[in-house]
């Protein structure tokens, strides 16, 4: 379990949470919804280390993230990547061997057998040799992913990645996402919007300057947490069907 | 592991080859057996071109490397100075810190070409009076050639280079070496006396550059200037007083500018005292070939010329 | 073609040739490596900051009787860092805190050099000075590619990594802001080295243009690495070429070839040039 108490993170002194506690289930799939701004990045930046906490703990079982670093796959926005870097998808993929690897060891045969079954498994077995800017959304979110299986992880963290993308392309990571659950994984994906909440998730982690509400799916999405951290209109909308069946 | 073991191999040779081929270079240095007819000599400037020419004539081939206008005190070798001095038999400078002086551009060229000073390169300044700056009095002025009895001085010492390095034309050398000593002789004594018309206070000689020393003994002017050299900053506000006040203390009727520096300092200095400029004079180049000026002897003559008739305030 | 065998002949006669020739080549083709991973970063500015920011390095080499690879890399090091930390304690952007730094350390150095050295000495490390490099400068030109190389195949995947994606790189665990103050440290001494042939004020030329050039050609790093390097010496021996036959000014004679290259490229380059771009323009 991963297990975070007394978080504050602050950006100079602009506190964007305080105090927050919350945790991630192994063999779940969590996802962190809210509205812009409202710490779901930073929240995940702290677990992954690259922001530093004002006070608080992130643990792992017990132990500290830095002790665990290689148990901790990250697939990030793709928005924030330079897609004319000279490199193709199943370099990209190989990176991912990079951590386990160390300083001075370069990607072997195993390695590669890896990166190649892990594109296999995303269906891009046949889109190696492509330069990733030749990429549509869907595809190049899958190549991300099949980084993230390459890494052979235990956590899996996931920064919107159904934004934008194909069906076909959403299906296959989902897929792998209930393979990963499966397996008893842990997996945290910040969601976009409020599409398929109940679909993907089963736990769920509502977010405004600090945690809503956070547990299984189907507790914690209703309309009193929509309407804490979006607006009444917001829930008004989404769980019009219920107040109509009431 | 392989990885590793190439790069290292890689790096290693290209180290290794770099070495390799500098140390052999160092060892076998064969000149290649260029096997020419005629002496070849690399002058400095135009002045010293110009002697070579009048000695040598047509039994030498001549290359100087500061063109024509530009300032040889400091300067930057170019592509083709640099393999003209690796090839030449003889190399003539003008020594007393002229070419040396500064960054010593000249120095660092008869390195790259590897000659030596003494067995290759000579200064024409051999056996002559030096005077010193006056404001380092340790470093000499060297602009010996504007007394006449110094420019034949500076004939002489290239023709005994000449004749060592090419003996088998040493009796022409002597006797075009004689030849036009005679005619510098006898603007020189000319020059001696040409001056004696003109009261003291009128015969001080203005000019940018404090190149006139040995002219200014020679042939009995005062010698008055902005900057004393060339290396030095040119037209600091220090200078342009100090100057302007020697101007005020003295009956001078002209001022002078030279070919090869930049005459803004000079217009300054007449736009304050209202006297003229009277001539463009040379003094580190002779004039573009072609042009009035464009040998020692007439640049000599020119500037003689010049500063009487200015001095006099024609 | 005969200025081509004028050229070549030239170089069997004259030692100065050879030996310019030989230090151009060795930093065109350092600066082709590093260069590739500055334009890929995005610190092309960076690479021009660093190039003026060892000019008070110099000056105090100069001056102390040290070697000028250590003043310099000392003075390198310390503008990287104090524009990163400008730039994260403040609210001025990267950029401007390149500006702000460099230029101050330029000013500096220029100040320190002018009581230090004549103004010609000046005008060779502004402008570079090829022709009069000694052995020793070679032999050290020689090892500073040495170090590159070797820097770039021990590191290649750091380096790799963090060029595409250092948030990611972060996440595993990867020392980031070591391997870039490694990299600041190279690029210093590439810069160092590069003064000789193109002087501070083109080293930019020589670590950016080549790369970019190369960048034109290839979607692959490897590829893209020894085609900037190979670009570098072709670069090198070409404008030497023009300056020996021309009497041009070394320097700015191989920067000039460096450019006319990228023009050439840009057009026609196959998967990147102006040509492809129009046509696709055009299809829609």
């Amino acid at each position: 379990m991963l297990s975070i108490k007394n978080l504050t993170v602050a950006y100079d002194d602009t506190p964007v949470f305080t105090d927050v506690a919350v945790h991630f289930d192994a063999g779940k799939i969590t996802g962190i919804i809210g509205p812009n701004g409202a710490g779901k990045s930073t929240l995940i930046k702290a677990i992954l280390g690259l922001v530093k906490a004002r006070q608080g703990s992130v643990l792992y079982q017990g132990k500290s993230m830095r002790a665990v670093q290689k148990q901790v796959a990250y697939v990030e926005q793709r928005k924030d990547l330079d897609l004319n870097f000279p490199i193709n998808v199943f370099d990209v993929v190989l990176t991912g061997t990079y951590g386990k690897l160390g300083l001075f060891r370069d990607p072997g045969k195993q390695a590669k057998a890896a990166s190649r079954a892990a594109l296999e498994q995303v269906a891009l077995g046949d889109f190696e040799r492509r330069q990733i800017g030749q990429l549509s959304g869907g595809q190049l979110q899958r190549v991300f992913v099949a980084r993230a299986i390459v890494q052979e992880a235990e956590i899996i963290i996931l920064d919107e990645p159904f934004v934008g993308i194909d069906l076909q392309s959403e299906t296959a990571i989902m897929a792998i996402m209930k393979q990963w659950r499966d397996a008893g994984k842990t997996i945290i994906v910040i969601h976009h919007d409020l599409n398929k909440v109940s679909q993907y998730f089963d736990d769920l982690v509502v977010m405004n300057h600090g945690i809503v509400d956070y547990g299984p799916t189907d507790q914690v999405y209703n309309a009193q947490n929509i309407e804490r951290a979006f607006s009444a209109d917001l829930s008004a909308v989404l769980f019009e069907k219920q107040e109509v069946d009431q | 592991m392989k990885k590793i073991l190439i790069t290292l191999l890689t790096v290693g040779g290209i180290i290794g080859g770099v070495y390799g081929f500098i140390h052999q270079r160092a060892q076998s240095k064969a000149q290649a057996n260029n096997q020419h007819t005629k002496l070849r000599v690399v002058t400095t400037n135009s002045i010293l071109e110009d002697m070579v020419a009048n000695v040598g004539q047509e039994r030498v081939e001549l290359y100087s490397i500061v063109k024509r206008g530009t300032d040889p005190h400091e300067y930057e070798p170019q592509p083709t100075d640099i393999s003209k001095a690796t090839d030449a038999d003889v190399l003539f400078h003008n020594g007393l810190n002229l070419e040396t002086g500064g960054n010593g551009w000249f120095k660092k060229l008869v390195s790259i070409a590897h000659k030596k000073f003494g067995e290759d390169v000579f200064a024409t300044t051999k056996g002559i009076k030096v005077q010193h700056l006056t404001t380092n009095k340790d470093e000499p002025d060297p602009h010996a050639w504007l007394d006449l009895a110094n420019g034949m001085q500076y004939v002489e010492n290239i023709t005994a280079a000449l004749q060592a390095k090419d003996p088998k034309n040493a009796d022409y050398y002597r006797r075009n070496a004689d030849q036009y000593i005679a005619r510098l002789e006898k603007l020189h004594t000319k020059a001696q006396t040409q001056f004696a018309d003109i009261p003291e206070k009128q015969r001080v000689l203005v000019t940018s550059e404090g190149a006139f020393k040995y002219f200014g003994e020679a042939y009995g002017v005062t010698p008055t200037y902005i900057w004393e050299i060339n290396t030095e900053s040119q037209g600091t506000p220090t200078q342009m007083k100090s100057v302007l006040a020697k101007i005020a203390a003295t009956d001078v009727q002209s001022l002078f500018v030279e070919t090869s520096v930049s005459p803004k300092s000079m217009a300054k200095v007449a736009q304050e005292t209202g006297l003229p400029i009277y001539a463009k004079i040379f003094t580190d180049s002779l004039a573009q070939k072609g042009k009035q000026g464009d040998t020692y002897y007439t640049m000599m003559k020119w500037n003689i010329d010049k500063i009487h008739a200015g001095m006099i305030g024609q | 073609m005969t200025s081509i065998s004028a050229f070549i002949g030239a170089l069997g006669r004259y030692e100065f040739l050879q030996s310019a020739l030989l230090t151009a080549i060795m930093v065109g083709i350092m600066s082709g490596i590093i260069g590739s991973f500055i334009i890929l970063r995005g610190m092309s500015l960076m690479g021009d900051a660093i190039s003026h920011a060892v000019l008070p390095g110099v000056a105090v080499a100069y001056m102390l009787g040290i070697n000028v690879l250590v003043g310099a890399s000392v003075f390198g090091i310390l503008a990287a860092v104090l524009i990163g930390f400008v730039a994260t304690h403040s609210k001025i952007k990267t950029d401007t805190s390149i500006g702000v730094v460099f230029s101050a350390f330029y000013a500096l150095g220029f100040i320190l050099i002018s009581m230090a050295e004549s103004a010609t000495n000046l005008h060779h490390i502004l402008f570079g000075n090829i022709l009069a490099v000694s052995d020793q400068d070679i032999m050290t030109t020689a090892i500073v590619l040495g170090i590159v190389i070797l820097f770039v195949s021990f590191f290649y995947k750091e380096l790799l990594i963090t060029s595409f994606d250092e948030t990611y790189a972060r996440t595993y665990g990867l020392k980031t802001q070591v391997l870039h103050y490694g990299l600041m440290l190279v690029l210093t001494l590439v810069t160092v080295s590069a003064l000789q042939t193109v002087g501070i004020i083109l080293v930019v030329a020589m670590l950016i243009t080549p790369a970019a050039t190369a960048f034109l050609w290839t979607n692959k790093l490897v590829t893209m690495l020894f085609l900037s390097a190979g670009i570098g010496a072709v670069t090198a021996i070409s404008g030497l070429y023009f300056s020996y036959t021309f009497n041009w000014a070394s320097g700015p004679a191989i920067v000039l070839m460096a450019a006319v290259l990228f023009a050439i490229s840009f057009i026609c380059a196959p998967k990147q040039g102006f040509l492809k771009w129009r046509s696709a323009k055009g299809g829609q």
